[in-house]
């Protein structure tokens, strides 16, 4: 019998994988946030259930909502990169250092590995000044020169002429 | 290009005694020269210069060769490749020679310099 409803499942494509885990649906609508923030501490938890959250951890977008360009009860994950992330954490995609059903950062798209990393400033200050002083020390120190009066020139004495008032020798001996 | 630094930095280290290009000689010419050196003679005169439109920086010991080399160069143009070679000769190696000499007056002065240097530190 289970093979009989197994074969009519599958040429049936009932989803039997929707319900399996909450936030992970088959159709499109099941991808979407519900539409309400909610209010009371038994929806926020339930909300909280659907995306993988403590009830404690969950916060929705209030101010994208107030402004009039709400994200629903979508919660406020962090921008964090998957560059940035530990990579000695037992992930369950270890390709792409992610947990199965984590929820995600609206963000997600521009936080993938092969983007670049929008904290990279913030985590290698050090490097920027490095850069930064190897440039314009550069420059700055070969400009120094000029504050010291150097004169640069071939070693050889002044000119001889008749008329200004030395006498001048060759350097062959005199009979 | 050492020597030059040299010379640099000498003069940034003595402004007033390190030899300087454009420096009057501050020791005795025929100091060290037994037989005495043989002075330089000036061959082309004042008037032959004015006649010549001699500017006043080309008035040096090479005078005489560098009229003769301008005359050629009027009379033999535009040949003057061909016909004035012996002309440009005398006159390049006079300039060489009158080089050589200044910068061995250079050279002798900054040798002296140095071993006064030396003197006073010893």
């Amino acid at each position: 019998m289970s093979l009989v409803r197994s074969r009519l499942l599958q040429i049936s494509r009932i989803p039997v994988y929707q319900v399996r885990n909450a936030g992970h649906g088959y159709w499109n609508k099941d991808f979407q946030p519900g539409f309400d923030i909610p209010k009371t501490p038994e929806e926020k938890a339930a909300v909280a259930k659907k995306y993988n959250l403590l009830p404690e951890e969950y916060q929705p977008h209030q101010e994208l909502h107030d402004i009039g360009l709400s994200m629903g009860d979508y919660p406020k994950v962090p921008d964090v990169a998957e560059v940035r992330k530990d990579i000695y954490y037992p992930y369950d995609l270890p390709t792409v250092r992610q947990n199965y059903g984590e929820a995600r950062s609206p963000n997600m798209l521009f936080l993938t590995g092969e983007k670049s990393d929008p904290n990279y400033h913030e985590v290698n200050r050090w490097k920027d000044w490095q850069m930064f002083l190897a440039l314009f020390g550069t420059v700055v120190f070969m400009f120094s020169g000029c504050l010291v009066d150097l004169k640069f020139f071939p070693p050889v004495a002044k000119r001889h002429y008749y008329n200004d008032g030395m006498k001048h020798y060759s350097y062959e001996p005199a009979e | 290009m050492g020597n030059r630094f040299d010379t640099m930095w000498d003069l940034h280290k003595h402004p007033e005694e390190a030899p300087h290009f454009n420096m009057i000689q501050k020791t005795d010419p025929m100091e060290g020269f037994a037989k005495g050196r043989k002075e330089r003679v000036m061959v082309a005169t004042e008037e032959e210069m004015i006649s010549a439109k001699l500017p006043p920086e080309h008035r040096n010991y090479c005078a005489h060769f560098r009229i003769a080399f301008e005359q050629c160069k009027r009379k033999n143009y535009p040949f003057i490749k061909r016909a004035c070679r012996h002309e440009f000769h005398n006159f390049a190696n006079c300039e060489n020679e009158d080089y050589i000499i200044r910068a061995k007056d250079f050279e002798r002065e900054r040798r002296l310099f140095k071993r006064k240097l030396a003197a006073e530190g010893a």
